[in-house]
């Protein structure tokens, strides 16, 4: 099959767990040494949609490619070619790294597996603590030997689910430089993230909500589209003021950030106009641009509930 | 009192919400009545006694309609005939058959001249309740034959020669063969079911379902694996075990080889079965409660610790399956009577068939997604 310079290209994208429509017709398309970032609350249908692509589930509809190959029939070829994060940790906590990174050379047929488990040791600094169990690593060196045992066969895909959840900002930001170096040498890289900041990092996001992609594309691309218009307002007793606002027409949104206050709308002149009578000597009103979080909470409150 | 509640109605909300642990918790104890009241209570029946006549005089022959006579009625033993004692030897050492009747060739002779002969019975002291039956059978036979129909027309009485092939075998050698399987079947349980399921629970086979290994190597690595630990548990019970019981020469080196094997055939039967009963399970609760319920469904009916004779026709359809009744069988022909390998080859055969496939079914039956 032809990638067409994609990474992932794959339409129509559709599971559902009995009468739940889990991931509805979800379109796809990830060049390749991108980095893709796949947001969406819990339960959204994310880690759902990366099960399939690596043939963890099957689609109930959809068709496309992943690496060139058909996903829904050549999932055994795809899974030789693709590192897949989970989001528990899944490995062995009563063997030592080296061990775990042996057991998934070895999985993989990876040749010379000795040098492989070496290397990999090498490149994310652990090979100090090759012979540790890894049931004694804080959360960030566990993170480090997922990643370290997703490379090990030289995927040429990463699916990573997760990775950073619970773990520091220090190991975050040198698990996203690691993402970045290995990007530049051309690894395509599909992350589910909860994080603004990370998604941020992504060369370009989707967002999906229940079951549904809601957005897509570059930050800017998904500031510009969302077409969403943010006021901070400042002052004294924002919980009053907040109360005071909700379900005034234009105001669609109405987020505490620290000692401030979010209203957000799509409809600019609505907001104004409810706004307007609160814009006194009490509260500051100062318009913002529109950061990524109060775009996904206003595309989340807006989309249609499958489940409800 | 609050949190007390809280505790209970959380475990009852889930103790509901598993079905098979409501299902064993509720029916286990009526299985284990069942199966241990038959497996201990029955009387022994259809023990198979070889008939050597070497006298086919008329007295002689009498003798052979009361056995015949039992079968059909008391059905405690059923004959067959032999020609010669050493073909029946062999048999009865092979375990083929219980015991031996032997008619010497003078009976008749000597019964007529009132000269008190004996027949022999030759039994397999392997298994006292067997024997015990057979003897408590003839005993009752004897007199029957003896008595007088009308007038007494003999003067001489028959009586019965106890001739045992073995040397002495106390309950706990008998009980060895039992153990050594069960030794194997606790580290299947755990190798090819518990360890399983922990994976499963603990998101560990989401790992290497992602990878390009196929459903057989999977199976087939899981059941070799566990086959490794259960062998080793298996030989350390047929070495030390053995020496605890007071097995003769318990450090045979041809008989350790032997029974080698049939730790090896009863581990990778009992691993494979474990591993076609897990296939589907993900609750990790399960496997401890199917525990219990496989212990007595399949340990009891297995002639480990009373001979299958006594047992109902429906747990005699359980022993023909069970592959504990193989192992079991074996291990008794080379434990308690140092038997070579073709006593043990239908046992062998049915093993590794059991196998096959166990295994053939487990991996049509694995879910390669999640």
């Amino acid at each position: 099959m032809n990638s067409n310079g994609f990474a992932i290209d794959v339409r129509d994208v559709t599971k559902k767990f009995g009468s739940r429509t889990v991931v509805n017709h979800i379109a796809m398309q990830v060049r390749h040494g991108e980095i893709y970032g796949f947001l969406g609350p819990n339960g959204s249908g994310k880690t759902t949609f990366l099960r399939m692509l690596c043939g963890l589930l099957r689609p109930d509809a959809g068709s496309g490619q992943c690496l060139g190959l058909d996903f829904r029939t050549q999932s055994g070829e795809i899974k030789k070619r693709v590192g897949y994060m989970t989001q528990r940790f899944s490995f062995y906590e009563d063997l030592s790294l080296e061990e775990n990174l042996d057991f998934i050379a070895r999985i993989y047929s990876v040749p010379d597996r000795k040098s492989a488990v070496d290397k990999s040791l090498e490149r994310l600094g652990m090979t100090e603590r090759r012979k540790q169990l890894a049931g004694q690593l804080s959360g960030g060196w566990k993170q480090r030997l997922a990643l370290s045992a997703c490379l090990i066969h030289e995927p040429q895909l990463l699916l990573l689910d997760e990775p950073t959840a619970g773990v520091d900002p220090k190991a975050r930001r040198d698990f996203w430089d690691e993402i970045h170096r290995l990007a530049a040498a051309g690894l395509t890289v599909l992350i589910t993230t909860h994080y603004m900041d990370e998604a941020e990092r992504c060369h370009r996001l989707a967002y999906i909500a229940y079951g549904n992609l809601l957005a897509g594309g570059t930050v800017p691309d998904v500031l510009k589209n969302a077409k969403l218009t943010t006021w901070e307002v400042t002052g004294n007793d924002l919980p009053a003021l907040a109360e005071k606002l909700r379900g005034k027409p234009g105001i669609e949104q109405i987020v505490a950030f620290g000692s401030t206050l979010h209203v957000s709308g799509r409809d600019e002149t609505a907001l104004r106009e409810s706004a307007t009578p609160f814009m006194t000597g009490a509260w500051r009103w100062q318009p913002i641009p529109s950061g990524l979080e109060d775009v996904f909470i206003s595309l989340m409150e807006t989309a249609k509930d499958n489940f409800s | 009192m609050h949190r007390v509640w809280a505790i209970i109605e959380r475990d009852l909300r889930r103790f509901r919400r598993s079905p098979t642990l409501v299902f064993i918790s509720i029916v286990m104890p009526l299985v284990q009545l069942v199966v241990l009241g038959y497996a201990f209570g029955g009387k022994i029946k259809h023990l198979v006694v070889g008939v050597v006549d070497m006298d086919h005089a008329v007295p002689a022959v009498k003798l052979q309609e009361m056995f015949q006579a039992i079968a059909a009625n008391a059905d405690t033993f059923t004959p067959i005939y032999y020609y010669d004692e050493t073909t029946a030897l062999r048999d009865l050492k092979n375990g083929r058959i219980s015991g031996i009747l032997e008619i010497p060739p003078d009976f008749s002779r000597r019964l007529l001249a009132g000269a008190n002969p004996r027949i022999a019975l030759v039994e397999d002291n392997t298994d006292q309740f067997s024997v015990a039956a057979l003897e408590g059978s003839l005993d009752a036979l004897l007199p029957a034959y003896n008595a007088a129909p009308v007038s007494p027309r003999l003067s001489a009485t028959v009586t019965l020669k106890v001739v045992e092939v073995y040397p002495y075998v106390p309950y706990i050698q008998f009980l060895l063969p039992g153990v050594i399987v069960l030794a194997v079947f606790i580290s299947a349980m755990i190798g090819g079911g518990i360890i399983f399921i922990d994976d499963k629970a603990r998101g560990l086979h989401e790992g290497y379902l992602v990878t390009p290994i196929s459903k057989f190597e999977l199976i087939l690595g899981f059941t070799l694996s566990g086959a490794v630990k259960a062998i080793i548990a298996g030989t350390v019970l047929i070495t030390v075990g053995s020496i605890i019981a007071g097995i003769p020469d318990p450090l045979n080196p041809l008989r350790l080889a032997r029974m080698f094997i049939l730790v090896i055939a009863t581990a990778l039967a009992l691993i494979s079965m474990m591993f076609l009963i897990m296939v589907r399970v993900n609750d990790p609760l399960v496997p401890r409660a199917i525990f219990g319920m496989l212990n007595t469904v399949l340990y009891f009916p297995s002639g480990a610790v009373y001979p299958t004779q006594s047992f109902p026709q429906w747990m005699k359809a359980i022993t023909v399956v069970d592959p504990f009744t193989y192992a079991v069988h074996g291990f008794k022909q080379l434990v308690l009577k140092n038997t070579g390998l073709v006593a043990i080859s239908g046992d062998l055969l049915f093993l590794f068939c059991f196998t096959a496939l166990a295994m053939g079914i487990a991996t049509l039956l694995f879910r390669r997604t999640l």
